[in-house]
């Protein structure tokens, strides 16, 4: 049991491990927090009627991810979260208390629970995982390129537009798989740390994109273990994890570089 | 400039952004190894001028780029940027499918950046971020530097130097330049051309005794003191 555990846990950090990197280096760490819990909105209203709500937030979340990307000139990407993630937050909210749906559920999705996965979400991690890594695969350099600075990319030729579109709707889809394993809530946290550690002590694009990933399983195999040893949630122990990683590394850098 | 190749063509070019005219009908032409600064007011649509010559903003006219002669931009500073760890190297083959390691080298050894490559470009100088951009331009294979306002967040010592070097591009790598600039000290030591804008053209050709400060304060509004010094 523990094995086939660390072994999602495993593949679903090196997914978001990946996602980490271009979420940090694009300064979007609050649109993966307004989406994951945009995403609640979404789990509400597959409840209300009655569909599996692992495949309506397939559908739902990359289209609010997309819904973030556009938002006009006027308003900033951090406006449009702000908006979107109270209210779609809310609606969750409003919805599951007017339908008196099972509470055990809902708590499922907000904090996760690894060791509840089953064959079919697996399955559905499998077919997406494999989709964001092909995506980072086939566009890596325009994704590093628009991280860097989009106006120079897009002097350079990059269709920056394409690029931010389609990383917010795989964004989407790689918080969709993860939310079983890690909640809705702490999923933000796992977007963040990874390459926030790696960018504290890293330096060159190819060294941090590896580092990021391998913070990430760090992260991930060690909250699963102090989860299964320790009998505490799952979401919460890799939460707790990382952030004392990030702190050991903080610290380590702050006397010894004095930056 | 009879002789002379034409390596970039600007014709009736119009911005028009938001509803607001930003560029009215501007026309002129690049040769190869000529350095053109561009004057001009702030928000006299300097800046656009390079962005729609890279095809950034939306414009109606012509403009038509040389074959084999393509642009590198150099912005005035990377105000987006984002917090990836990038070293020097890493900016100047970023975005690249193909690169040589051979013209990075060269790159970095003609901009001096070479003891830097593997320092974080974000801790570089303004000058030293500047260089490592113009690297980048060079492996890219540019031909044409779109400079917005090289100088205009660096230290003398640093604005002599990056003159220097520009100097050195023209005459050895034939390189040509768009520079977007304010000072009309450096235009008149450095430029070979002028091009005088406002939303429109007010003077384009030679740094010489057209370029007064009737003309300047004609660009500029009437409330402009102008002070001529040495570079």
């Amino acid at each position: 049991m523990i094995i086939e555990v660390l072994i999602y846990g495993i593949l679903v950090s090196i997914v978001s491990g990946i996602l980490s990197y271009f979420v940090v280096a694009r300064n979007v760490e609050f649109a993966g927090v307004g989406i994951s819990h945009a995403a609640f909105g979404g789990v509400a209203i597959a409840m209300v009627l009655g569909i599996n709500p692992m495949w309506f937030l397939l559908v739902f979340t990359p289209l609010v991810g997309i819904l973030i990307a556009s938002s006009p000139r006027n308003l900033s990407e951090n406006t449009a979260i702000g908006i979107l993630f109270p209210f779609f937050m809310s609606l969750g909210i409003i919805l599951i208390y007017l339908s008196q749906q099972n509470l055990s559920l809902v708590w499922s999705y907000l904090f996760g629970n690894i060791f509840l996965v089953g064959r079919g979400d697996f399955l559905l991690f499998l077919i997406v995982g494999a989709l964001v890594v092909l995506y980072v695969f086939l566009f890596f350099r325009e994704l590093v390129f628009s991280s860097f600075s989009r106006e120079l990319a897009r002097a350079y030729g990059v269709n920056t537009t394409f690029i931010n579109y389609t990383f917010m709707a795989v964004l989407s889809l790689g918080i969709v798989v993860s939310i079983k394993m890690l909640g809705i809530v702490l999923l933000s946290a796992f977007l963040v740390l990874p390459a926030s550690i790696s960018f504290l002590i890293s330096k060159g694009v190819g060294r941090s994109f590896v580092l990021t990933i391998v913070f990430s399983i760090v992260m991930s195999v060690f909250g699963i273990l102090a989860s299964y040893w320790l009998d505490l949630p799952s979401g919460a122990s890799i939460v707790v994890v990382g952030t004392a990683i990030y702190l050991v590394f903080y610290l380590f850098r702050k006397v010894f570089s004095g930056a | 400039m009879a002789g002379k190749k034409v390596i970039l063509r600007v014709k009736d070019l119009s911005v028009v952004l938001d509803g607001r005219k930003i560029l009215e009908n501007i026309s002129f032409e690049l040769y190869e190894g000529e350095i053109l600064a561009v004057l001009g007011p702030n928000g006299a649509g300097k800046s656009t001028l390079l962005k729609a010559i890279l095809g950034m903003v939306p414009y109606t006219g012509e403009v038509y780029i040389a074959p084999g002669y393509k642009p590198g931009y150099i912005p005035q500073a990377l105000v987006d940027m984002g917090k990836l760890p990038a070293t020097a190297r890493d900016v100047i083959v970023m975005g690249f499918k193909e690169y040589s390691p051979e013209k990075v080298m060269e790159a970095a050894e003609k901009l001096d950046i070479k003891a830097h490559l593997d320092n974080l470009f974000v801790n570089l100088s303004g000058g030293l971020k500047q260089r490592t951009l113009i690297a980048k331009a060079l492996v890219y294979g540019s031909k044409i530097l779109l400079l917005d306002e090289p100088t205009s967040n660096l230290d003398i010592q640093s604005q002599k130097r990056f003159y220097g070097i520009l100097k050195q591009l023209k005459e050895k790598d034939r390189i040509s330049a768009i520079m977007v600039s304010h000072d009309l000290g450096v235009v008149s030591s450095y430029a070979d051309r002028v091009l005088c804008l406002n939303v429109r053209m007010y003077y384009h050709g030679a740094p010489g005794k057209e370029l007064n400060i009737d003309l300047i304060r004609k660009v500029y509004g009437h409330d402009v003191g102008v002070i001529i010094h040495d570079h």
